[in-house]
């Protein structure tokens, strides 16, 4: 385990993901605080705006140290080094103008806690500039070559595209778990309510998020192997896999129990200690394995980062995911699975199609609150089909994922899980009492999870048939 | 043999899957029951 940095391009590469993704977290987070007013929310965050600033200072001197390491290196071109920095040294820049607006911001609240409106907003803009040329400063054309490959052999090779969106994605669960972790420690410090409600909504978004992330870790598996690419491993391709699917795991259980959590909140009014701590140490677990997951996925593509005393794995047909793989190729394992896929569709569908009838109005007599416990029946269906949707891709993997519809039913999955959080996040809609009508946006809400889900069986049953 | 196999080994497990989430829906809808919403 050398998860202890020994370069600088080791110790850049982990934290400059940090500024990027945590910013979007803390940025959604501000938001939430400054339209509910809460003290609590928006001091957290400002503190760390301030954070993120700070880290701009480990993140200039790694990336100064690995470009003085690494300049003499085939694989890295000066002029693409030379871009990076410059786009780089504007992101740092605007970090820090963030950081010392977030520090203004918090000196003027003062003891009591309330700074003005004006400076809160002009943080807000300020983290949002940042976030757009933090963008832009990207370095993953430096080391990723293997995504502008434009070598394509008929059904041997995986498009590109798969690998790219994967070394993206893979950021969001990872670097959104810490910062959510970060979040509800200061809730359960705090006892603030809104808090331990948005964190928990947070694990949960990084939960679902965990599901596209791993299909295209998938896929990445074959795009970079098939036809192979010299330096790749496929022994340390599944030695990766292998960690992520123990991730997979941590996910759906932290974001399951965060989101039965929120779920009783609704009905009990309050929250449940002992769910709380159990949510706690699920968190802290997934973050132990999504760091080693991290680790591994680094060794695949960046010989820069690895020290000779680690032994890296060589057998390509060693660990759990191959063979589950083997044991899914049979048609014992298989059906049965399939038929519980086809149950969890029912259960979800049936569920987003009874609340899109209670939205728009259908079954007005009824109030939201009755609706809302059919929800856990559509969280279970999520949960049976994202466990035997995993054994049925590693059944066939490489052609699930080259089929056409495969992609797009990935992403409808994420798009209607996420949105679905809605029903569980809204107070007017939870206030809604029989005879009432639901406000316009959970209706466009109700529409969307239904659409996406219908659009998830219907690219489903697709499969193959393109 | 082998369609047997199957369709016992369907029946086995949907049966321990789905009676698994009737049991925690069951367990939490009897948790909140108490608060009359």
């Amino acid at each position: 385990m050398h998860l202890i940095p020994q370069s600088w391009s080791h110790l850049h590469m982990l934290v400059s993901v940090f500024p990027s993704f945590g910013l979007v977290c803390v940025l959604g987070f501000y938001v939430a605080g400054l339209l509910a007013d809460n003290i609590a929310a928006k001091r957290t965050c400002l503190v760390l705006f301030a954070g993120l600033g700070l880290l701009s200072i480990p993140i200039y001197l790694s990336g100064a140290g690995s470009m003085a390491a690494l300049s003499g290196s085939s694989r890295f071109t000066k002029a693409a080094m030379d871009a990076h920095y410059i786009w780089g040294v504007a992101a740092l820049v605007a970090l820090v103008i963030t950081g010392v607006g977030a520090v203004v911001a918090l000196a003027l609240s003062g003891s009591a806690g309330r700074a003005s409106r004006d400076t809160l907003r002009v943080v807000l803009g300020l983290g949002v500039i940042t976030l757009g040329v933090l963008i832009a400063a990207d370095g993953w054309e430096l080391v990723h070559r293997e995504l502008q490959s434009t070598v394509v052999i008929p059904d041997v090779s995986t498009p590109p595209i798969w690998p790219h969106v994967h070394i993206i994605l893979n950021h969001a669960p990872t670097v959104g778990w810490a910062f959510a972790l970060a979040f509800y420690v200061v809730a359960l410090v705090a006892n603030d309510d809104l808090m331990k409600r948005g964190s928990l909504i947070l694990f949960v978004i990084c939960a679902i998020l965990g599901v596209p992330t791993y299909v295209t870790g998938t896929a990445s598996m074959w795009a970079l192997t098939q036809p192979p690419i010299p330096e790749i491993s496929k022994a340390v391709i599944n030695a990766h896999r292998d960690m992520a699917l123990w991730t997979l795991f941590g996910l759906a259980f932290t974001g399951l129990a965060s989101w039965f959590e929120l779920w009783r909140h609704r009905h009990l009014g309050r929250f449940s200690k002992l769910s709380l701590t159990l949510v706690m140490v699920f968190a802290v677990i997934t973050l132990g394995i999504m760091t080693e997951t991290g680790h591994r996925g680094g060794q695949v593509n960046h010989p820069e980062i690895r020290v000779a005393t680690e032994i890296l794995p060589t057998d390509p047909q060693a660990g759990i995911s191959m063979a589950i793989e083997s044991l899914m190729t049979s048609m014992v394992w298989f059906v049965p699975w399939q038929i519980v896929h086809f149950f969890g569709y029912c259960l979800i569908f049936g569920t987003a199609f009874a609340v899109l009838l209670r939205v728009l109005g259908f079954w007005k007599s009824v109030s939201f609150a009755a609706v809302h416990r059919l929800l856990l029946l559509g969280v279970l269906g999520v949960l049976m089909n994202v466990f035997s949707g995993m054994l049925m891709l590693l059944a066939d993997s490489y052609r699930y994922l080259n089929d056409v519809t495969f992609g797009p039913k990935i992403a409808l999955i994420a798009i209607g899980a996420v949105v679905a959080l809605y029903f569980s996040a809204s107070n007017r809609l939870w206030n809604l009492k029989p005879g009432e009508d639901a406000p316009a946006a959970a209706k466009w809400v109700a529409g969307v999870v239904v659409l996406a889900w219908a659009g998830v069986i219907v690219c489903g049953r697709l499969l193959n048939y393109l | 043999m082998h369609g047997l196999e199957i369709v016992l080994m369907a029946i086995v497990t949907n049966a321990c899957v789905l009676g698994l989430a009737f049991f925690t829906v069951y367990q939490f809808n009897k948790a909140v029951s108490q608060s009359g919403r």
